[in-house]
């Protein structure tokens, strides 16, 4: 009796299977049927881009490649962080099509990638914030150089409060801090040598400039340094002898401390980073910079 | 030897009597076989017209390399219509390898036909740049899944009347024994290879940090008090010293112990002994919980509930961001490892330990303090160790809360305590923020701190396990 029911079971699975649906899937990979000649590149544009470096130039990315996915919707491009180190080294060895980095590239980062091609495509200031507890009038760069090498410890000696300066940096990779140690930390040794003070060693080391901003807004007596795209209302920005940080003070000159903003290929870009780049440095894209960054015109 | 006679006639006469199904397979794997001889045979057959030239095609067997492969896959049609000639055999004569093979091949190509379905149905839901309404979606998984039961059915079938006729197949001895022999390989091979995991990650660390031990040299990375390792500056005035760090795991560790052992110990115990049911269930499945919350949540914790707490200690450069939020979040992390072992510790005590101890007029708590936990010291020891190694490997939420910065942590007044509010930063954390952009002798150094992490837990459980063999023994 069983033994007629498997087999029936077997038969009715056999009949069924003749007009049952057909498989096809689709993640098999088939061969190529012919060689033919890739398409041409047509005026739709389409492909992925993947960016990654600076934290500083990951908002303006993201927003310019908003924009640029809007005019060519079949293009996804995608934008990550890691700071300014890991955008020239990702950009040399190709693992991203383009690096972002906030400063200028090194000199041995040019003889280790030699194939590696900058384009700056805005300016970017670094302003010296406080948390909002804290009321500074003006410091000078003196200043502002001895209070980031833990000379100076409490902000009674630069005009403010009796309190105990907490200094917040970021981690050595970032170009945020390579710029303003380039711009703020240098100094002239006895020798006429130019040499770079050390941040003070008990600051707090954060990942990018968001975290310094967060640290430094609820952290008390704190104080940082961040990109001018950063600046909110929940820190307090410093004027630097007297000047504000502002997008204008930049562009006229006086506002000293700012920086490249530079987007790295190796070697030519392809042909969709070619276009994105070139979308970046036309009107519509600087309008974009010109949000809270200094254009490149 | 009359009856042996009848009892081996009777056996050769079931095996006879081979099931109708069985008939059936065999049939279509002959039939499959012949299907792929004559098949392999006409593909490559270089210029064929029509149905098979357009059938050609689309299998790529038409185009230059096409050609070329055309011997290739004649041969392999041959081998796989000599296997499935066979495989049909072996069914035949109710060979059990036959039934085995036929069963694994079948459920492997169920298999990936399923997981092909699987991705299909993901590709199309996650593809679009929208979000797909959930009728859809749900329309796109039913469909998936009927076409796999759909598609499954036939060899769902097979597979199920192979398995309801096991009796009916032959097992030779030899296949016993090789089946046996076989199974114990496989395991040991699966033991050997976490054995050779481990020793190709120790490998593979130490070939990474021998650049920096013969560059910058085990004197100053193990002695030296400064780490600034110029990536910005130039690395003509790197310095490499781990002191800083070194001194920050140590601390932290500790910190961790001092805060989390007594909890655990105490868990333990109330686990063990003291609890009643009630209290047993509801405390256990917390415990188990907070083992499972990842560890950057734990950091999130620290960095928005901590460290505002920590800062209302008016201590100047106190940020809330140190040693203490560090210890304390680590000190809840541990707290789950350290309560299994311990509480399997204590349980492990002898019953009659603690019942002579009652009998002689000692009260619960006397009993756990001066006859279970002296019995179950070694298995505590050995709890508190692991959380000493679980604790010094932490990484992602200590990152978060302990501040990371280069110098040697120090108090911050003339109280020696304040030394847990000053920020400092671990190995782990060493590596973690530092190894996305470091280079050359920078990234040689970071190796080195991984190696000088492994010897310290080596370290660390070499000492627990002395511990505990002393016990042992005596």
């Amino acid at each position: 009796m069983r033994r007629v029911f498997l087999l029936t079971l077997v038969m009715a699975t056999l009949l069924l299977s003749a007009c049952g649906p057909t498989p096809e899937p689709s993640a098999v990979p088939t061969k190529p049927v012919a060689t033919q000649p890739p398409a041409p590149a047509q005026a739709g544009l389409s492909g992925q881009l993947q960016l990654a470096g600076s934290t500083t130039v990951q908002p303006l990315a993201e927003k310019l490649a908003e924009a640029f996915m809007k005019l060519n919707p079949q293009v996804t491009i995608e934008v990550q962080g890691g700071g300014s180190s890991v955008g020239v080294t990702s950009a040399g060895e190709g693992t991203v099509d383009i690096g972002m980095a906030s400063r200028e590239v090194k000199s041995s980062e040019l003889e280790k990638f030699p194939n590696l091609k900058v384009f700056t495509i805005a300016y970017d200031g670094i302003a010296i914030v406080t948390n909002p507890g804290i009321k500074l009038s003006s410091l000078s760069k003196e200043q502002v150089q001895a209070i980031f090498a833990g000379e100076i410890t409490n902000f009674k000696d630069v005009g403010g409060p009796d309190a105990a300066i907490v200094v917040v940096s970021r981690e050595e990779g970032s170009g945020t801090r390579a710029a303003f140690e380039e711009l703020v930390m240098e100094y002239k040794d006895a020798a006429g040598e130019k040499k770079v003070k050390p941040i003070y060693e008990k600051a707090l080391l954060q990942q990018s400039n968001g975290q310094v901003r967060t640290t430094v807004a609820t952290t008390p007596n704190s104080i940082g340094y961040l990109s001018f795209g950063f600046l909110d209302e929940s820190i307090t920005p410093v004027p630097i002898d007297g000047v504000a940080p502002t997008v204008d003070n930049v562009k006229n000159g006086s506002y000293p401390i700012f920086r490249p903003l530079n987007m790295l290929t190796n070697g030519e870009p392809k042909p969709l980073a070619r276009a994105f780049l070139d979308f970046i440095l036309s009107p519509a894209g600087q309008e974009i910079v010109a949000e809270s960054y200094i254009t490149v015109k | 030897m009359g009856t042996n006679n009848e009892v081996e006639s009777r056996l050769t006469a079931a095996s006879r009597q081979r099931p109708f199904f069985v008939t059936v397979v065999a049939i279509l794997l002959i039939v499959v076989a012949i299907t792929a001889i004559g098949g392999g045979i006409l593909l490559s057959v270089p210029a064929g017209e029509g149905a098979l030239g357009s059938l050609q095609v689309r299998l790529g067997v038409r185009s230059e390399e096409g050609m070329q492969y055309s011997l290739q896959i004649l041969l392999a049609a041959i081998i796989l219509a000599a296997l499935g000639a066979l495989m049909a055999r072996g069914m035949w004569t109710l060979q059990n390898w036959a039934r085995t093979a036929v069963i694994l091949l079948l459920g492997a190509i169920g298999l990936y036909y399923g997981l092909t379905v699987m991705f299909d149905a993901a590709g199309q839901i996650f593809g679009g740049e929208q979000v797909m309404p959930v009728g859809a979606i749900l329309w796109i998984v039913l469909n998936g899944l009927l076409r796999i039961v759909a598609t499954s059915l036939i060899p769902g079938a097979i597979i199920y009347t192979l398995i309801r006729l096991g009796a009916h197949f032959e097992e030779s001895p030899g296949q016993r024994a090789f089946i046996d022999q076989g199974i114990r390989h496989i395991l040991l091979a699966t033991a050997l290879s976490a054995v050779l995991i481990v020793f190709l990650i120790i490998l593979f660390t130490l070939a990474e940090a021998w650049e920096a031990i013969e560059k910058i040299g085990l004197n100053t990375m193990l002695l030296g008090t400064i780490w600034r390792p110029g990536s910005i500056i130039g690395t003509e005035d790197a310095q490499f010293g781990l002191v800083p760090m070194i001194v920050g795991s140590i601390l932290a560790t500790f910190g961790a112990i001092v805060l989390g052992v007594p909890l655990s110990i105490g868990t333990a115990i109330l686990l063990a002994e003291v609890a009643p049911a009630l209290v047993r269930e509801i405390v256990r499945p917390a415990v188990e919980l907070l083992a499972g919350i990842p560890s950057v949540v734990y950091g999130l914790f620290g960095m928005v509930v901590l460290a505002p707490l920590i800062r209302k200690i008016e201590v100047p450069y106190n940020t809330g961001f140190g040693l203490l939020n560090a210890s304390i979040v680590l000190a809840v992390m541990i707290l789950p490892t350290v309560t299994n072992i311990a509480e399997d510790a204590i349980r492990a005590v002898p019953r009659h330990y603690k019942e002579g101890s009652l009998a002689l007029g000692a009260t619960h708590w006397q009993t756990i303090r001066d006859v279970i936990l002296p019995a179950a010291r070694s298995g505590i020891i050995a709890a508190i160790i692991l959380g000493i190694g679980r604790a010094l490997g932490e990484t992602m939420a200590v990152i978060m809360v302990i501040g990371n910065s280069i110098s040697i942590p120090e108090p911050l007044t003339n109280n020696p305590l304040t030394l847990f509010l000053s920020p400092a930063r671990t190995l782990t954390g060493n590596i973690a923020v530092e190894i996305n952009y470091a280079a050359g002798a920078h990234r040689s150094a970071l190796f080195f701190t991984g190696v000088l992490l492994f010897l310290m837990i080596l370290l660390v459980n070499s000492l627990a396990r002395y511990l505990m063999r002393e016990r042992l023994s005596s």
